[in-house]
C-alpha cells in the first residue's frame, strides 16, 4: 500500500548539505505493525515525515496506494494527511484549551464532516476513554493523554497510523498498555501503524522492524 | 473548515486570554469612542450654527449694500451707502411672484436714557413686518404696527436685555425712554410699547440688545442719513418669500429691479439668502468635524498596531497549535482563515464596544458644559457610526493578515517540535 523508490532527502544548510535519507526503499502493506528503529539523528524521523506527507523527498519516487504523492503541494500534502493518516506523537501535542472530545473532533473540522461528536465518542471509546469525554490535558495522566491522541488519530478513519515515539514519555506500564492499544488497531481495522522508536522493547511489539542508521536502512526482518 | 467552526475557534483564543484580549481591544475602543465623540460635536457645533441662522427667521433672503471702491481699493462689505428704503418700496411694486414681506432697516449706536439708567443700545429702525419676519414674540404690550410707520409716531420697543437695565424693577410699557443719538446732538423722547421676549445671542442683530423704533420716523427727522438724492439710507433689505419659492429666481429678479433702480450694470449691493448662509456655515462646520475625526482616527490606527502586535505575539505563542493543526489536516489557508478572523473578531468587539460607549459619553456630554457662551452640544451622526465600524473592521482585517500569512508559513514539522 506504501512504496518508497529509492528516496533521497537532502536538507540544505548554509554550511553543508546533509544527507538525512539514502535510496530508502520500502514497501508497506495494509494492516501491517511496523516499527523504524534507529539512534537519534538516524533519519528515523525525516523518514516518518515523509511517510506522513508533512515532507516531500528530494528525489524518488513515493507510491500511495498506487499513486504517486512525492511532488504534491502543500494543500494536496494537507489534504491526504487529514484523509489517510493520523499521527500519535511523543509529546502527546494535544492543544491545552480542548476536551479530550474536542481534540479527537478537530482532524473533523477540516475535513466537513457531519457528526463529529458521534465520530469522536466512538473513537475515544474504541482506546477505553469513554468515561473522560469532557477533561481537559491538565486533567489527564499521560498515559491517557495518548490515549486521546490515537483516538484522534483514528477519528478519519485512516488508512495509516504513524507514532513518533508514542512510550518515550511514559512509564513502562503505561507504554506496554498504549502499544498493545496500538497492537489491537492493526488487528481490529486493518490499519497500518508505523512506530518509530529507538527502544528494541518498543519494536519488539511490532510484527516487523527495519534498522535505520545514518540515512540508510541497515536490515528490515519480521519479528517472531 | 466551516464559518461556524471559525466563529468558535477565535472566541475561544480570545476568551482564554481574556484580560490580554481586553487590553488590545481597548485601543481599538478608545479610538472608535473618540471618533464618534468628537464628530458629535463637530455635528453639534453645526447643528448649533444652522440653528442660529433659522432663529433669524425663515425663508429670507437678506440684500446688504456692495463694497465701496475708492481709488482702485475695496473696500469692506457695507462701506458704500447705496442701499435705501425706496429701493425697498421698488422692490415690493415689482411684484416679484412668491416675494411675501419685504422691510428695510437702519441700525446704528446710541444711548438710552430713564431718569435713573443709561445704556448703549443698538437703535433699529425697521417696519412692523419685522417682528414677523424674523420670529419675534413679545413678552409684553406689542410690537410697532402700521400705523407707527404711517403716522412717524415716536413709539419704541425694547429688547429684552435693555429692557431689564432700564426698567429692573417694573414694566416699561407706557414709560418714556429719550434715545440720545450721535453724541447727544439730537435727542429725541419715546413712549415704550412693548417689549420682546429674550432671544439669546444670534446671527446678525441683536435683539436682545436693540431697541425698535419706526423707520419713517428716522426718516423724517434725522436728516444725516438721508443720501444726497433725498432717499433714505437703510443697512439691510429683508425678503421673506414663500415656502417652497424659488430663491435663486427671486434673487435674479430682485437683483435685476435693484440695477434698474441704481442705473448700474454691476451690483453695488449683495443679495444672499438664509439658505446660502446656513449652507456655507454647514460646510465650515463639516470640515471642522472631519477634522476631529480625522485627530481621533490616529488613535484608531494605533489601536490597530495593538492589535496587530497581538496577534504576532499569539502567532509565536500558538507555533505549537499550528503545526498540530496542520498535522491533522489543515491547509495553509485554514490558518490564515483563523487567524484573521481572530483579529477580526478582536477588532470588531473592540469596535462595537466603542461604539456604545462613544454613543453614551455623546449624548451624556450634550449640554453639559458651556465655554464663554459656547454651550457644547454633540449630534450623532450615524454616518460616523458606519464609519467606525468599517474602519475598525478594516483595521482588524489589515493587522490580522501579516500575522496570519506569518502563521500559514510555518514549517509543520518544526512548529510540531517547538517547546
Amino acid at each position: 500500500m506504501i512504496q518508497l523508490k529509492n528516496v533521497d532527502k537532502i536538507y540544505k544548510t548554509e554550511a553543508e548539505n546533509v544527507h538525512a535519507l539514502k535510496s530508502i526503499n520500502l514497501d508497506i502493506n495494509q494492516g501491517e505493525f511496523v516499527s523504524i528503529m534507529g539512534q537519534s539523528g538516524s533519519g528515523k524521523t525525516t523518514l516518518m515525515n515523509i511517510l506522513g506527507c508533512l515532507d516531500n523527498p528530494t528525489s524518488g519516487d513515493y507510491f500511495i496506494q498506487d499513486s504517486n504523492v512525492s511532488d504534491l503541494n502543500d494543500d494536496q500534502r494537507s489534504a491526504l494527511r487529514g484523509l489517510l493518516f493520523g499521527f500519535v506523537f511523543q509529546s502527546y501535542n494535544l492543544l491545552p484549551r480542548l476536551t479530550a472530545l474536542e481534540q479527537v473532533e478537530l482532524p473533523l473540522i477540516y475535513q466537513n464532516v457531519e457528526d463529529r461528536r458521534l465520530k469522536a465518542a466512538k473513537a475515544l471509546d474504541m482506546v477505553g476513554l469513554i468515561d473522560r469525554i469532557d477533561f481537559k490535558p491538565n486533567q489527564l495522566s499521560g498515559g491517557q493523554q495518548q490515549r486521546v491522541s490515537i483516538a484522534r488519530s483514528l477519528v478519519v478513519k485512516p488508512k495509516v497510523v504513524l507514532a513518533d515515539e508514542p512510550t518515550g514519555a511514559l512509564d513502562i506500564k503505561t507504554g506496554k498498555e498504549v502499544m498493545s492499544i496500538l497492537k489491537n488497531l492493526v488487528k481490529k481495522e486493518k490499519i497500518s501503524v508505523i512506530v518509530v522508536t529507538h527502544e528494541s522493547e518498543v519494536a519488539d511489539y511490532t510484527d516487523r522492524t527495519i534498522l535505520i542508521s545514518d540515512g540508510e536502512i541497515k536490515s528490515d526482518k519480521l519479528n517472531k | 473548515m466551516n464559518f461556524k467552526d471559525l466563529i468558535l475557534i477565535s472566541l475561544r483564543a480570545i476568551a482564554s486570554n481574556g484580560l490580554r484580549s481586553l487590553l488590545t481591544t481597548l485601543g481599538i475602543i478608545i479610538g472608535v469612542s473618540s471618533v464618534i465623540i468628537l464628530m458629535s460635536v463637530g455635528q453639534g457645533a453645526v447643528k448649533g450654527v444652522i440653528d442660529e441662522l433659522n432663529a433669524l427667521g425663515t425663508n429670507l433672503i437678506f440684500i446688504e449694500p456692495g463694497s465701496s471702491e475708492e481709488g482702485g481699493q475695496k473696500g469692506a462689505a457695507g462701506s458704500a451707502i447705496t442701499l435705501t428704503r425706496e429701493d425697498g418700496e421698488a422692490i415690493i411694486q415689482a411684484q416679484i411672484p412668491d416675494v411675501v414681506y419685504v422691510t428695510s432697516m437702519i441700525d446704528f449706536g446710541a444711548q438710552a436714557i430713564t431718569s435713573s439708567n443709561n445704556v448703549g443700545v443698538q437703535v433699529v429702525g425697521t417696519e412692523s413686518m419685522y417682528s414677523i419676519m424674523r420670529g419675534l414674540n413679545l413678552s409684553e404690550g406689542r410690537f410697532l404696527d402700521e400705523d407707527d410707520v404711517d403716522k412717524k409716531s415716536l413709539n419704541m420697543v425694547l429688547g429684552h436685555t435693555i429692557s431689564e437695565q432700564l426698567f429692573p424693577e417694573d414694566s416699561p410699557v407706557g414709560k418714556n425712554v429719550r434715545l440720545s443719538i450721535a453724541g447727544g446732538r439730537i435727542i429725541f423722547n419715546f413712549r415704550v410699547v412693548g417689549v420682546v421676549s429674550e432671544r439669546g445671542a444670534g446671527v446678525g442683530v441683536d435683539d436682545d440688545n436693540a431697541v425698535f423704533i419706526p423707520v419713517s420716523t428716522l426718516q423724517a427727522r434725522i436728516s444725516f442719513i438721508k443720501n444726497p438724492t433725498g432717499e433714505t439710507n437703510v443697512n439691510n433689505i429683508i425678503i421673506q418669500t414663500a415656502e417652497g419659492a424659488d430663491e435663486i429666481e427671486i434673487k435674479e429678479s430682485v437683483s435685476r429691479v435693484l440695477l434698474d433702480k441704481h442705473k448700474v450694470t454691476s451690483p453695488d449691493f449683495i443679495i444672499e439668502s438664509q439658505k446660502d448662509l446656513i449652507g456655507a456655515a454647514g460646510e465650515i462646520a463639516n470640515i471642522l468635524s472631519l477634522l476631529l475625526g480625522g485627530i481621533a482616527g490616529i488613535s484608531l490606527a494605533v489601536g490597530g498596531i495593538g492589535v496587530m502586535n497581538i496577534m504576532l505575539v499569539s502567532v509565536t505563542e500558538r507555533t505549537r497549535e499550528i503545526g498540530i493543526r496542520r498535522a491533522v489536516g489543515a491547509t495553509k489557508g485554514d490558518i490564515i482563515k483563523q487567524f484573521v478572523w481572530e483579529a477580526l473578531t478582536l477588532s470588531s468587539m473592540g469596535g462595537i464596544i466603542g461604539i456604545i460607549l462613544g454613543m453614551i459619553i455623546s449624548y451624556l456630554l450634550d449640554g453639559r458644559f458651556t465655554f464663554d457662551e459656547f454651550t457644547v452640544r454633540t449630534v450623532i451622526q450615524p454616518w460616523s457610526i458606519l464609519i467606525a465600524f468599517v474602519v475598525s473592521f478594516g483595521i482588524g482585517l489589515v493587522s490580522g493578515v501579516y500575522p496570519a500569512y506569518r502563521a500559514s508559513r510555518l514549517d509543520p514539522i518544526l512548529a510540531l517540535r517547538n517547546e
